[in-house]
């Protein structure tokens, strides 16, 4: 029996079928934007923590989208295994030494496992396999770093000022060297009775002419004692004044210790600054993206004819004519 | 055949929702609201509304500089009405400035633009500025034609676009010329206008009727509308206008000997005109006081005000502008 079918039904018939069609095509083309028909390969990543990952968080590949974050589970050792899917064009690049470390594109924005692609010597990775991972820096662990750094780097400074005095100790014609020839060559000339010095040892006469100098500058010296007992009292002024400076700078010591905390933390304050001003340009050009973006949706919304004609009127500027009142 | 009935019954049900879609679809499309303005055009409106608003307050310099940019941001949209506007409200700040020659100019560009809009409710305020323009440098009878040409306009364009405003302007010459029933009619119609008040005309509608009645020897009447004159000047915060009002009630009062009422409404005018840096007014009621002070010892001394006799610099700015 043929069956007949009225034109409202034909028409219900071909609307029902224009709605799965356009709904097929919807499908179709948000699949395609969203990469749900192409091939993927899962792998599995393991860290300490979670870092805020989530599912459908990115992984990237030399900075470039490759897949995304499946499945956040906790493993019974207490560590995080992340399942994530790549698509398959790239997986062959996921080798047994790839690396996945989970990074911030800046201080706004999602984290996302960046991946390194391995070396070509190694095999790649098997779909489903652990893909090598490093944990991620806190900042405390890059300033441990920095201080280790600093460290090391003036330990560097030390051992190359010692090998410098070092080598100026051994050099012939340096300070130390110099001056023990130099004391060997005075001993030796007094020995032999050269020199003003050994004048006086090798001559008799000239010895009794100098002891009678010397009882003359005995009594010199008892008079300038007598003056100098005068000097004490005012020496005693001084030791005073001298005890209220020692007292004055006692705290000194502590707070060249304060000083040197303040600059060190003035250091770091500034390395953080320096890393962080380096993510101010990517700050505000994602701003920016999001104030377009904010504007963009404005404007659409404003074209929606049910909200339009809810959107307050502007005031119509006003032409002016100039009021005279006769004066 | 139960089924088929079934079916048809879904289609009919199915085929009536579409069509109600349809409806109200087609309905909300029918109901078309005004379409917003491009940013671009929407920024030159903002800027010519800030203008009249720095206007309307007696902020003539940022008034301009607001009317200024609101060109220059209507050229880039190429609105000629806007730029119509523009060049007519510069023309109207530069008059109230005294800068007559630059006024024309504009008022002159305004014209030929407006060729190109046609826009009939620019046109006769073109005309009523060039009717005041022409009173300003004393053109009377000149001023009289424009302002008769901007009444027809307007009329005819049925936009009563600044008709209050010409009524008024025609009143005033009007009485000036001694032709009092003439222009007693002018501010009587512009006073059946009230409904259509234009940025507060109306207040110096009643101010006109009261320069007429105080013509005509009616003191009283003349009172009574400098009064109403005030209370719409106050309510539409024009301080030129209030401070006009103010002088105008010490005029009266001092002519009937109310020398107390009288130098209490000089002390507010010339304050007024000080913090608009009104100069000249400064100096007229300046003497006003001084006559008062010599007819009735009030206000006891003029020392207050004479440090309001200094000439503000290129660089001050009204306070009630800032």
């Amino acid at each position: 029996m043929r069956l007949e079918y009225s034109t409202t039904e034909k028409m219900v018939g071909a609307f029902i079928l224009l709605t799965l069609f356009t709904l097929l095509f919807t499908v179709a083309m948000v699949g395609r934007g969203k990469n749900w028909f192409r091939k993927h390969v899962s792998y599995y990543i393991t860290f300490k923590e979670g870092y805020n990952l989530s599912d459908g968080s990115r992984v990237k590949l030399l900075g470039t989208d490759v897949g995304q974050v499946t499945e956040v589970t906790l493993t019974e050792d207490n560590r995080v295994r992340i399942g994530v899917r790549i698509l398959a064009n790239y997986a062959s690049r996921i080798r047994t030494d790839s690396l996945a470390i989970v990074e911030s594109p800046t201080f706004i924005g999602s984290e996302y496992i960046a991946v390194t692609p391995g070396s070509k010597a190694s095999p790649a990775l098997a779909p489903g396999g652990e893909i090598p991972s490093k944990e991620k820096k806190s900042l405390g662990e890059y300033l441990e770093e920095y201080e280790l750094e600093k460290m090391v780097k003036r330990v560097s400074e030390i051992l190359d000022d010692l090998s410098r005095i070092t080598a100026q100790l051994k050099d012939r014609g340096g300070p130390l060297m110099g001056t023990l020839q130099n004391v060997q060559r005075l001993t030796g000339t007094v020995e032999q009775g050269r020199g003003s010095l050994g004048r006086i040892l090798r001559d008799d006469e000239l010895y009794l002419k100098i002891m009678a100098e010397l009882d003359a500058v005995s009594k010199i010296l008892a008079s300038v004692q007598e003056t100098a007992a005068q000097s004490v009292e005012i020496g005693g002024n001084v030791k005073e004044l001298s005890e209220r400076l020692a007292k004055a700078s006692e705290p000194a010591p502590a707070m060249a210790v304060q000083v040197q905390e303040i600059v060190s933390r003035m250091v770091r304050v500034t390395l953080l600054l320096e890393r962080t001003m380096k993510d101010v340009p990517a700050i505000s050009q994602q701003a920016r993206e999001g104030m377009r973006e904010v504007n963009r949706i404005l404007d659409s919304i404003q074209k929606n004819f049910l909200i339009r004609s809810n959107l307050p009127a502007q005031p119509k500027p006003a032409t002016h004519g100039l009021e005279l009142r006769g004066e | 055949m139960t089924g088929r009935t079934g079916y048809r019954a879904a289609g009919r049900w199915l085929a009536a929702w579409i069509g109600c879609l349809y409806i109200v679809i087609s309905a909300g499309c029918a109901v078309r609201p005004e379409r917003p303005a491009p940013p671009r055009l929407m920024e030159a409106r903002r800027l010519a509304t800030e203008g009249s608003g720095w206007y309307r307050k007696g902020c003539v310099k940022r008034a301009e500089q607001y009317f200024y940019q609101a060109l220059e941001a209507s050229r880039l949209v190429d609105d000629v009405e806007g730029m119509v506007r523009a060049h007519n409200n510069l023309a109207v700040v530069a008059m109230a400035q005294g800068y007559y020659d630059e006024a024309s100019v504009h008022l002159k560009r305004a014209w030929e633009l407006n060729d190109r809009a046609k826009s009939t409710e620019e046109g006769p305020l073109i005309l009523g500025n060039l009717g005041s323009l022409a009173y300003k440098v004393g053109r009377y009878q000149d001023a009289e034609g424009f302002w008769r040409q901007a009444l027809a306009a307007a009329e005819g364009g049925g936009r009563q676009s600044g008709l209050v405003l010409h009524l008024n302007n025609l009143g005033m010459v009007m009485r000036q010329q001694g032709r009092l029933p003439e222009a007693e009619t002018m501010l009587r119609r512009a006073l059946s206008l009230t409904g259509e008040n234009e940025e507060g005309s109306t207040g110096n509608t009643h101010f006109q009727l009261a320069l007429l009645a105080e013509t005509r020897d009616d003191p009283s009447t003349a009172e009574r509308h400098l009064s109403m004159a005030l209370a719409l000047d106050r309510g539409a915060e024009n301080p030129r206008g209030i401070a006009q009002d103010l002088e105008q009630l010490g005029i009266l009062h001092q002519r009937q000997q109310s020398w107390d009422r009288a130098a209490g409404e000089l002390d507010r005018a010339i304050r007024i005109y000080a913090a608009l840096g009104s100069i000249e007014k400064v100096e007229a009621v300046f003497r006003l006081l001084d006559a008062n002070r010599e007819a009735s010892g009030m206000p006891a001394s003029l020392d207050p005000y004479r440090g309001l006799l200094v000439p503000p610099g290129e660089e001050w700015e009204s306070p009630l502008c800032q």
